[in-house]
């Protein structure tokens, strides 16, 4: 069991040249997910490092993901659906494998075409062309997950809970 | 609608109403009701199209009714069938359609946020939109006329206690109810209906910033004789899971002759109707039942609120 700790503790610090650190990713298993809000699978062409369920003092389980030289243009464009996700967590900037920024992920103040509603007589759910609008509401940002509304039904729900309708 | 931008006469929900708005309202419905002639051509040439997507006989003859008696003239379809919409037209498509043919149009439609998609179409033509029920969300035009005739009665909005009872989770007329209700201060709600059919959460949620107190009573004899006005809803047998269920609990929600001996001479007894079997006939001789002169107001109410809408120039009508 030590050992198993070690190695996992050896996979994590194992440093990056250029890219980007996301840590604290919570709840395990939300990795996949924001790989996918990024665009990125097995046709990017530099490495990734994906590790789930990483033993973390503070939260129990967490995921990290470290992406080699991810473009800054890719990551802002993805910043809303990230901010749905793990609202609070830190990206981290490396260069030569040095820290040079740090920047907090804030939740966005609107939704806008980023997921299907989850409210079952919802108007947006009907064959139309309309792009989904949920409001986010003023609650802090928390392990539990952004509640959001929809404009259209008003439906109020955890964006957690409805991982799958992200579009 | 959280889009200050759209056009201020659409009459989507009763939460984005101000209190101002809705007291215009009442103040130009007793004008029409006290003096109904002297609106007779205030629409006159213009077109009002009534868009049902679900079955309504109330509410779209009384806005064919309150269209008519000012003077304007009303088109459309009370179904989707032998229309476009039944050979798969979207909602949008619709009203785009109907907004180069109208002045103003009436929406009816079974899903929730129909009425803000359509608003947002139609504004880009300038026509504004009247949700006439969307779904289990909100049916503004009944509110106001509950409002009306809650007025009209107790000449007050606040200070008041209110029963309400039946299915209160898929009424939409009592949703807009309590929105429009909880612009006006201090009032008491008494909630009596089957656990499952409780108020939404989405609404206790924004009720719970206002200064409307919910209370749920087990019966409507624990309260009755407390009630300034009983607002009663039909049940509807396929809201339960179960249809014995439905057999089982229904009485529990309907009135009793005998429990309107306990209550106040002023008590107000109103529903939105069709009723069924909630309010016995019995009770329609009883000075309280006050439900086919509600009905009656929703004519000056809507007119009131046509008048209001059409009239207006762009932008001007909430205030
Ligand atoms: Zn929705």
């Amino acid at each position: 069991m030590e050992e198993l700790k070690t190695n996992e503790k050896q996979l994590i610090v194992k440093k990056i040249d250029n890219g980007i650190v996301i840590d604290h990713i919570r709840p395990p298993g939300r990795a996949f997910h924001l790989l996918k809000a990024l665009n990125i699978d097995e046709n990017y062409p530099h490495s990734v490092f994906v590790a789930i369920n990483v033993p973390s003092k503070k939260y129990g389980r967490k995921d990290v993901l470290k992406i080699r030289n991810v473009s800054e243009d890719l990551l802002h464009q993805s910043l809303d659906v990230l901010g749905l996700l793990i609202a609070g967590s830190n990206i981290v900037y490396i260069e030569n494998y040095e820290v040079v920024k740090k920047e907090k992920i804030k939740a966005p103040e609107r939704a806008i075409g980023l997921m299907s509603c989850p409210g079952i007589s919802c108007i947006t759910n009907l064959r139309e062309d309309v792009e989904t609008d949920f409001i986010i509401l003023p609650i802090q940002e928390s392990l539990e997950g952004l509640k959001l509304r929809c404009t259209y039904c008003d439906k109020i729900f955890n964006v957690q809970e409805h991982i799958s309708l992200l579009l | 609608m959280n889009d200050s931008n759209l056009d201020k006469r659409h009459i989507i929900r009763i939460r984005d109403m101000s209190e101002e708005f809705i007291q215009t309202i009442i103040d130009e419905t007793y004008q029409i009701k006290n003096h109904p002639n002297d609106f007779n051509d205030v629409l006159k040439g213009k077109i009002l199209a009534l868009a049902f997507w679900e079955p309504s006989t109330r509410t779209r003859l009384s806005f064919e009714s309150a269209m008519l008696r000012l003077g304007g003239q009303t088109m459309g379809f009370s179904s989707q069938s032998g229309t476009s919409i039944e050979k798969g037209e979207s909602l949008s498509d619709t009203i785009t359609m109907l907004a180069s043919y109208a002045h103003c149009i009436v929406l009816r439609h079974p899903k929730r946020g129909s009425g803000v998609l359509a608003a947002k179409v139609a504004d880009k033509y300038g026509v504004p939109v009247i949700s006439g029920g969307s779904g289990s969300q909100e049916h503004p035009t009944q509110a106001l006329l509950d409002i009306f005739t809650i007025h009209e009665y107790h000449k007050r909005l606040s200070g008041l206690k209110l029963g309400i009872m039946g299915d209160l989770r898929y009424s939409r007329t009592i949703s807009s109810l309590l929105y429009g209700l909880s612009k006006f201060g201090k009032n008491e709600i008494y909630s009596i209906s089957h656990p499952s059919l409780g108020l939404q959460e989405e609404l206790l949620f924004d009720l719970s910033e206002t200064q409307l107190e919910i209370t749920t009573s087990a019966s409507l004899t624990d309260v009755i004789a407390d009630l300034d006005v009983l607002y009663v809803t039909r049940l509807q047998k396929e809201r339960f899971p179960d249809p014995m269920l439905y057999n089982k609990v229904k009485g529990a929600y309907q009135v009793q002759l005998e429990m309107i001996r306990l209550a106040k001479d002023d008590l107000i007894i109103m529903h939105p109707l069709p009723r069924v079997d909630e309010i016995p006939y019995g009770v329609d001789r009883l000075p309280q039942a006050k439900y086919f002169e509600q009905a009656k107001n929703g004519v000056y109410t809507r007119m009131a609120l046509l008048k209001r809408i059409i009239t207006d120039s762009k932008q001007k009508a909430r205030g």
